[in-house]
This record gives structure tokens, C-alpha cells and sequence, in this order.
């Protein structure tokens, strides 16, 4: 049982490994190349899992072999339009102009059914609002609505631009741990954000939350137990 | 540019893993294959029984290193082969030991081809 254990844990490590080698790509919408890596490597794992007869190398192999394919493709792709036509495929366009281009549907098996259900998943019930549509290689539909469906903007609205409001809080410490990347980019220092906790009486250990937006709004949330 | 490197490290050591595995495989099971011959190849009487432990031995040795990347099955059956030999020369059954030598090398044969990445293996 310890030999299952063990196994399993440097499977996992090396799975781990292998996913963060392929980068984030990975982890969000995936391209038809990577959902086969995918499938292929947990199915992969299980076996030099379950079957203490097979040499953990064998298993370990093909798992790495596909984690190298997957990167070296996704720089080939990066470089060579044909081979990413070829690997992930072209997105195709569904709905120009506001008019359904049947025949497209047809060809990607998409039936009205599921063109309705992509739309009705992006909160639009009805294909008037859509002047423009394409299946994405992902196979996710990316809609453009017309002008009179779209959501008022601040720029329909003719607003004025505040570029301070346009960046979202940062958080600079979080659980009493200082987040040193975010405080770079608000370019503040140490000694700042030790003079803002000083301020509410705390220490750093007692901050749960610290948030700082480009106004300057600090925003402060202590641990619990401490007022 | 940092994750193409460590693909390319990696995929050269994967190379190197696999290469080494099929020189070792052959490298090993050659000396095994000639020591089953000259098995073989000795009389019935003399050093028959001491012949059959130390390829016993030699066996056991090799294992060690081919447990790493052959399925162990297989490498438990040329164990059972080959530990039956020391017996059956002590007791004189000669019929069957080289009967169960032409299995061992039968079996070490079917472990390097089985290596080879040809047109069987790969299909």
C-alpha cells in the first residue's frame, strides 16, 4: 500500500510539474491539441497507479513525452500559421451582419439548439441583438451585438474619462503577508505600508486584508480578534 | 524562452533515458543469452549444479537493474526459469533443465526484442 502511496505522490508531482511546464494555456479554454494531451495524460497516470508490475519509468515517459510535445507544438504553433490551422484549426463565422450562415453551422454540426444555448449562456435570447458571431477553435462563440443591444457605456454615454478609476484595487497584503509584486507596481515601499497599518493600530501579522486602488484608497480589513 | 529550455533539457533527457534503457536491455541480456548458451553447451557430468547458481546469481544481479524499466512480470518469469535449473542438474534431471535452458533463452530473446523499437513492437 506505501508503494501506492509513494507512487502516486510522484505521479502527482510530476503531473503538477508537467502542467505548469505547459504554462497557462493549459488551465483556461482548451485548443483540441491540448484537450487530447489532457485526456491521454490522466489516463496515463492511473496505470503505473493501479499496476505496481510496471516500472514507474514506463509510466513516467509517455507523461513527460507528451508534456514536451504540448510545448514544443505550442511554440511551433506560435510561429507557423499553417501548423496552427492544422493543430488547433480557424475560428469560423457564424452570424455576419446579423444573418445566420446555415451552411457554416452545418459543416461544424451546430445545430440551432446549440447556437441558441451558446447565446442564451452569454444572457442574449434572441438572435436580432447579434450582429456578429464566430466559433472560436476552443469551441466557445464569441458574440458582438449590435449597437442598440450592446450595454451603455460610459463612452455611449458621451462620460468623461477618469483614467484613476480605470485600475482595479491591488492587493498589497493578504493574511498578514505582503504581496511584494503588487507593491512594486503601486510603486510604494515598505515603510509606507507600515505607516498605513500603523495608522489603524495593528502590526502586519494582524492585517487579513490590505487593498490599495490608483485613487489611493486604502482599505483595510484586520484578522479576526483584532478591532 | 526559459520554458522552451527546460523542454528541450527535458526532451533530451527522455531521449537519453529511453536510449540508455535499450542499450542496457541489450547490453545485459547479450551476457545473459551467452552465459544460457554455454549452459547449454556443458556436459552432464562436472560442474553442471555450480554453472546453473551462478547464472542464478548473474540473473538475480541483472535484475536488479532491468526491474527500472521492464515490466516485472516478464522479469518474474526468467526468475522462475532460472531458478529451477541449480535443482534439476543437482538431481540429475538433464532432460528437463535443458529443456528449461532453451526457455530461458527464449525468454531473454523476447525480452530484447521487445525493446527494439521495430515494425512489430511499434504496430
Amino acid at each position: 500500500m506505501l508503494i501506492v502511496f509513494l507512487r502516486t505522490l510522484i505521479l502527482y508531482c510530476v503531473i503538477v510539474f508537467g502542467v505548469r511546464l505547459m504554462g497557462k494555456r493549459q488551465l483556461g479554454e482548451l485548443q483540441p491539441s491540448e484537450l487530447v494531451v489532457t485526456i491521454l495524460i490522466s489516463n496515463i497516470a492511473t496505470l503505473p497507479i493501479e499496476e505496481i508490475d510496471t516500472p514507474l519509468l514506463v509510466g513516467l515517459l509517455p507523461i513527460l513525452s507528451l508534456v514536451v510535445f504540448e510545448v514544443l507544438i505550442s511554440v511551433i504553433n506560435l510561429h507557423f500559421r499553417p501548423v496552427r490551422r492544422i493543430f488547433s484549426g480557424t475560428p469560423v463565422v457564424v452570424i455576419h451582419h446579423g444573418v445566420i450562415d446555415q451552411q457554416k453551422l452545418r459543416q461544424l454540426r451546430y445545430s440551432a439548439d446549440d447556437l441558441m444555448a451558446q447565446l442564451r449562456s452569454q444572457n442574449i435570447y434572441s438572435v436580432s441583438e447579434v450582429d456578429f458571431a464566430l466559433v472560436e477553435t476552443t469551441g466557445k462563440l464569441s458574440v458582438y451585438q449590435k449597437y442598440l443591444s450592446r450595454p451603455v457605456t460610459g463612452e455611449t454615454l458621451s462620460l468623461p474619462d477618469h483614467p484613476e478609476q480605470n485600475s482595479p484595487p491591488l492587493v498589497l497584503v493578504s493574511d498578514g503577508r505582503i504581496n511584494e509584486d503588487y507593491l512594486t507596481l503601486c510603486r510604494k515601499d515598505h515603510r509606507w505600508l507600515n505607516q498605513v497599518i500603523a495608522s489603524h493600530q495593528l502590526s502586519l501579522k494582524q492585517v487579513f486584508l490590505l487593498t490599495l486602488d490608483q485613487k489611493g484608497t486604502v482599505e483595510l480589513i484586520p484578522k479576526e480578534g483584532h478591532p | 524562452m526559459k520554458r522552451l529550455a527546460v523542454t528541450l533539457i527535458l526532451l533530451a533527457l527522455l531521449l537519453s533515458v529511453s536510449g540508455y534503457s535499450l542499450w542496457n536491455v541489450f547490453d545485459q541480456t547479450k551476457t545473459l543469452i551467452h552465459s544460457a548458451e554455454q549452459l547449454r553447451q556443458l556436459p552432464f557430468s562436472g560442474s553442471l549444479e555450480e554453472s546453473s547458481t551462478a547464472f542464478l546469481r548473474q540473473w538475480e544481479r541483472t535484475e536488479n537493474q532491468l526491474v527500472l524499466y521492464v515490466n516485472h512480470e516478464k522479469l518474474e518469469r526468467i526468475s522462475q526459469t532460472a531458478a529451477q535449473l541449480p535443482a534439476l542438474a543437482r538431481y540429475g534431471d538433464y532432460s528437463s533443465f535443458y529443456s528449461q535452458v532453451d526457455l530461458l533463452l527464449c525468454q531473454l530473446e523476447g525480452l530484447r526484442e521487445n525493446a527494439l523499437p521495430n515494425y512489430r513492437n511499434l504496430l
